[in-house]
C-alpha cells in the first residue's frame, strides 16, 4: 500500500494522465515526479492500465445468439414483426414508411386520452368505444367527460393505517436484537416500496380524481403493510 | 419522483449519454479501434438501419452481426461473463423495439453502443446486489490482487482483473478508459457526481496496477 | 429396527446426527429446517428415509429431533453462534418441507410435497416439483423451473423467474424483474415495484391474469388465438399491441379496455405506473432459455 506521503501525489496521477489538473498541480506533480522513482513507477503503471485498456478489442459471445434473440422477438420465424405506429402528430422521423401491423399508443397520447384504436393491416378499421369519437390518427381528443371525482386523500388508507404504526413500532423495537445485515436488507427494501409511495402521492397530487392513482397508492400501501408483516415475523425468528 | 430522469431519457436514448465519446484517443481521431465495428460502408448500414425499423428481420440479423462483438465486449467488461450474453440479447431485443427512435442523427453503432450502456446500467443494481452476496466478506484488494483466473495471456489476466474489481469502480473505468466516454456523460448515465467518477476512475486503475507487473 | 432406535435416542439426547445419518420417515411427516445459514440442497429419492449429509461435515453442527409429525432440522445451541452448513438432504419425495433461512442458498429438486421457503438473503432455486410451492426471500433471487402445482414466489429485493409451470401464479418483487414463462395456469399475478414483468404462457377461458408495475414495463407474449377481456391502467405509460383492439370502455386518465377475439375467455388487467406495456402475439411459450 501506498503511505500517506506518496498517496498525496499519486492521488492525482489519473487526473494528471487524463489532462484535467489544473496548471499549479500540474506543475507540482512533475516537480515531485522528478526526484520520486516510486512516485514515477506508479505514474508509468497506471499509464500501462490505460493503454491497455484502449488496446482492448471487440469479445464475440461464445454461442450464436441469433437464434434466441429471433425467438423472443418473433416467435415463429414465419410471423411478421410488429409494426409499432407512431401516432404523435409532428413526428420527423426518416423511417421509410412502413405497413401497420399494430397499436402504439405514447404516453402523451394516453394521459391525453387520445385513444387509438388498432387494426391488422393498412385498411385498417378504425373502432371507438361509445362515446368516443373518430379522430384521425395523431389528431388529438377532448378529454372525456365522465371523470368521477375522488376526494384526494394520500395517506393510507384508515384501515390500513393502525397497523402500519403498529408494525413500525414493532420493528423498531426489534431493531437492536436484529443482526446489521438483516437491518440493512430490510431498511433497503422499505425505501423501494416508500419511493413508490411518494411516486403515487405526488402524482395523485396533479391529478386528484385519477381512480387509477388512488388504487395504485393503496396497493403500495398493502405492500407496506404486507412486508411489514414479513419483517416483524423475521424479526421473531432471526432476533 | 413520478418521472426519473433515468426512464424518461431512456425513452429518447441518445440524451443519457449525450455528447459522443470524449476520449479523442480512441473514437474522437477517426481511426478505427475495432474494425469490425466501425469498417461498415455507411450507406449498406444505413440501408440495413431503414430495412430493420421497416420490419426486415434478416436486415436487422445483418446488424446484429455487425455489432454484436462490441455489445457482447461491453456486457463482459461491464456486468460480468455470467449475466453478458443475457444482456447481449436484451440489447438487440431492446433495439429491435426501439428502432423508430433512431432518428439517424448519429451513427447506428453509436446509437445502440448508448442504449447498450444504458440497458446495462439499468441492470446493475440487480448485479450489484448478486455480487454483494456472491463475494461476501471478502476485500475489495483481496479480490482484485487474487491470482487471475485465465492465464492465456496480458490482455485475459487484464480481462479477468477487471471483473473482480468493485461494481461502481468497474463500469467507470470501461465506460471512460475502454470505452471512451468523459466523466460529465459518465456522471449523468450513472446518477453521480463527476468527482465521483473521477475517483472511481482512480480507484480502478490502482488496483488494476498491479496486473501488468505480473 | 435400528434408524428407529437412532431416531429415538436422538430425541432422548438431542445431540447432533452424524452425516450420513439416515431417519424414517413417515406419510404426513413435515421436515422443518430452522435458522441455517449457507447451501442447501434438498433431493427427493424412492427411500422413505430421510438423509442429512454434508461433505465438509457441517451436517454435524445440525441437531435433528421429532415432534409428532414434525422433524425438525436446526443448529445446535440455537441462539449462540451459528455456523454455516453446506449441506445435502435427501426426501422421499411425498414429504412435505418447509425450510426457514437466513443467507442461505436452497436448491430443491424432484419433491413432490408442498414446499415452503422463506429467506431473509440467499437465492432460493426449486426444479422438477409436483407439490405447490411457496417461496419467499427477503434479498435472494427465486427461480422456479419444470412445476406442476401452485407457485408463490415473492423476493423483495431481487428477481423471480418462473419456467414451464403448470399450476396458479403469484409472484412478485420489490426490486427486480419477475419474468415469468410458459405458464399453464388459470390464475396468474405477477408484480413489481421497480423492474419488469415479463409473462408468456396461454389464457384459459374463466382465467384471471393481472400484472402490475410501478416504475418498469409490463410484456405480455400470449397466443395469437387468444380469448380475453384486457383492461390496461397507466399513468405515465405507453402502451403497444401486435393484437387489432377493439375498444371497449374508456375510463380516462391512461385506463381502457378492450376485447381480443370474442372476449369470453379470460379477465386480464395490466397496470403501469411508470413505464411500457407490450402485447405480443407469440405462442406463449418461449421457455426454456
Amino acid at each position: 500500500m501506498m503511505n500517506d506521503l506518496h498517496s498525496r501525489w499519486t492521488d492525482q496521477f489519473s487526473e494528471y494522465l487524463d489532462g484535467s489538473l489544473g496548471a499549479e498541480d500540474r506543475r507540482a506533480v512533475e516537480e515531485h515526479l522528478a526526484g520520486c522513482a516510486r512516485c514515477a513507477a506508479v505514474l508509468s503503471d497506471l499509464r500501462g492500465v490505460v493503454d491497455l485498456a484502449r488496446s482492448l478489442g471487440d469479445v464475440p459471445p461464445a454461442r450464436d445468439l441469433w437464434p434466441d434473440i429471433a425467438a423472443r422477438l418473433w416467435s415463429s420465424p414465419e410471423e411478421r414483426p410488429t409494426e409499432v405506429i407512431p401516432l404523435h402528430t409532428g413526428h420527423t422521423g426518416h423511417r421509410p414508411q412502413a405497413e401497420p401491423r399494430g397499436v402504439y399508443m405514447s404516453r402523451r397520447q394516453l394521459a391525453a386520452a387520445a385513444v387509438i384504436v388498432a387494426m391488422a393491416s393498412a385498411a385498417a378499421t378504425w373502432a371507438l368505444g361509445p362515446g368516443i369519437a373518430v379522430r384521425p390518427v395523431g389528431t388529438p381528443l377532448p378529454m372525456p367527460a365522465a371523470v368521477s371525482p375522488a376526494a384526494t386523500e394520500e395517506g393510507p388508507p384508515p384501515a390500513m393505517a393502525d397497523e402500519l404504526a403498529h408494525l413500525e413500532a414493532t420493528l423498531n423495537a426489534a431493531r437492536d436484537r436484529l443482526d446489521p445485515t438483516t437491518v440493512r436488507i430490510l431498511e433497503k427494501n422499505l425505501d423501494v416500496i416508500d419511493r413508490a409511495i411518494q411516486d403515487s402521492r405526488k402524482a395523485l397530487a396533479t391529478d386528484p380524481a385519477n381512480p387509477f392513482l388512488r388504487e395504485h397508492l393503496d396497493r403500495a400501501y398493502q405492500d407496506k403493510v404486507d412486508y411489514l408483516r414479513e419483517a416483524a415475523g423475521i424479526a421473531e425468528w432471526a432476533g | 419522483m413520478v418521472r426519473t430522469a433515468g426512464r424518461v431519457s431512456q425513452e429518447i436514448l441518445p440524451t443519457r449519454l449525450a455528447s459522443p465519446p470524449s476520449n479523442g484517443v480512441k473514437m474522437g481521431d477517426g481511426k478505427p479501434r475495432n474494425p469490425g465495428t466501425w469498417s461498415v460502408p455507411a450507406y449498406a448500414e444505413t440501408s440495413d438501419v431503414e430495412r430493420a425499423a421497416g420490419g426486415d428481420h434478416d436486415a436487422f440479423e445483418r446488424l446484429y452481426r455487425e455489432h454484436v462483438g462490441r455489445v457482447h465486449a461491453l456486457a463482459l467488461r461491464m456486468a460480468g461473463a455470467e449475466v453478458a450474453e443475457d444482456f447481449t440479447q436484451e440489447v438487440f431485443i431492446r433495439a429491435w423495439e426501439k428502432l423508430r427512435t433512431f432518428r439517424g442523427e448519429s451513427r447506428f453503432g453509436t446509437w445502440l453502443h448508448r442504449l447498450a450502456v444504458n440497458h446495462i446500467l439499468s441492470r446493475r443494481e440487480t448485479m450489484r446486489k448478486r455480487e454483494a452476496r456472491q463475494v461476501g466478506s471478502e476485500g475489495i484488494l483481496d479480490r482484485v490482487s487474487a491470482p487471475p483466473t485465465r492465464s492465456s495471456g496480458l490482455a485475459l489476466d487484464f480481462e479477468a482483473a477487471m471483473e473482480r474489481l468493485p461494481d461502481g469502480a468497474r463500469q467507470v473505468f470501461v465506460l471512460y478508459d475502454v470505452e471512451g466516454y468523459g466523466h460529465d456523460d459518465i456522471a449523468k448515465a450513472m446518477g453521480i457526481s463527476v468527482g465521483t467518477s473521477k475517483s472511481q476512475l482512480h480507484r480502478a486503475r490502482m488496483l488494476l496496477r498491479g496486473h501488468l507487473n505480473r | 429396527m435400528s434408524v428407529a432406535i437412532l431416531l429415538t435416542s436422538l430425541v432422548v439426547l438431542g445431540g447432533p446426527v452424524r452425516p450420513d445419518t439416515t431417519v424414517t420417515l413417515r406419510r404426513g411427516d413435515r421436515v422443518q429446517v430452522r435458522d441455517l445459514g449457507g447451501e442447501l440442497e434438498v433431493r427427493a429419492w424412492d427411500r422413505a428415509e430421510m438423509e442429512v449429509t454434508s461433505e465438509d461435515r457441517s451436517a454435524g453442527n445440525v441437531t435433528v429431533s421429532r415432534n409428532g409429525s414434525r422433524v425438525l432440522l436446526e443448529p445446535e445451541g440455537r441462539k449462540g453462534r451459528r455456523e454455516d452448513v453446506v449441506m445435502t438432504i435427501r426426501l422421499p419425495s411425498w414429504a412435505a418441507l418447509d425450510v426457514q433461512g437466513r443467507e442461505l442458498d436452497v436448491d430443491i429438486s424432484g419433491t413432490a410435497g408442498d414446499v415452503s421457503v422463506r429467506n431473509v438473503s440467499g437465492d432460493i432455486r426449486v426444479q422438477k416439483t409436483t407439490g405447490d410451492l411457496d417461496l419467499s426471500s427477503v434479498e435472494g433471487e427465486v427461480t422456479v423451473t419444470d412445476a406442476r402445482g401452485s407457485v408463490r414466489a415473492h423476493s423483495r429485493g431481487d428477481d423471480v423467474t418462473l419456467t414451464r409451470i403448470v399450476g396458479d401464479v403469484d409472484a412478485g418483487t420489490g426490486d427486480g424483474n419477475v419474468r415469468l414463462d410458459g405458464i399453464d395456469a388459470a390464475s396468474v399475478s405477477g408484480e413489481t415495484l421497480d423492474g419488469d414483468v415479463y409473462f408468456a404462457g396461454s389464457l384459459m377461458a374463466g382465467g384471471r391474469y393481472s400484472f402490475s408495475v410501478h416504475d418498469g414495463d409490463a410484456t405480455l407474449v400470449i397466443p395469437r388465438a387468444s380469448e380475453a377481456h384486457v383492461t390496461v391502467s397507466t399513468f405515465d405509460g405507453e402502451f403497444s399491441s401486435d393484437f387489432p383492439v377493439t375498444l371497449q370502455h374508456y375510463t380516462g386518465q391512461g385506463r381502457f379496455g378492450f376485447t381480443l377475439g370474442k372476449g369470453n375467455g379470460a379477465q386480464v388487467s395490466v397496470e403501469v405506473f411508470d413505464g411500457e406495456i407490450r402485447l405480443r402475439r407469440g405462442n406463449g411459450r418461449e421457455g426454456g432459455e
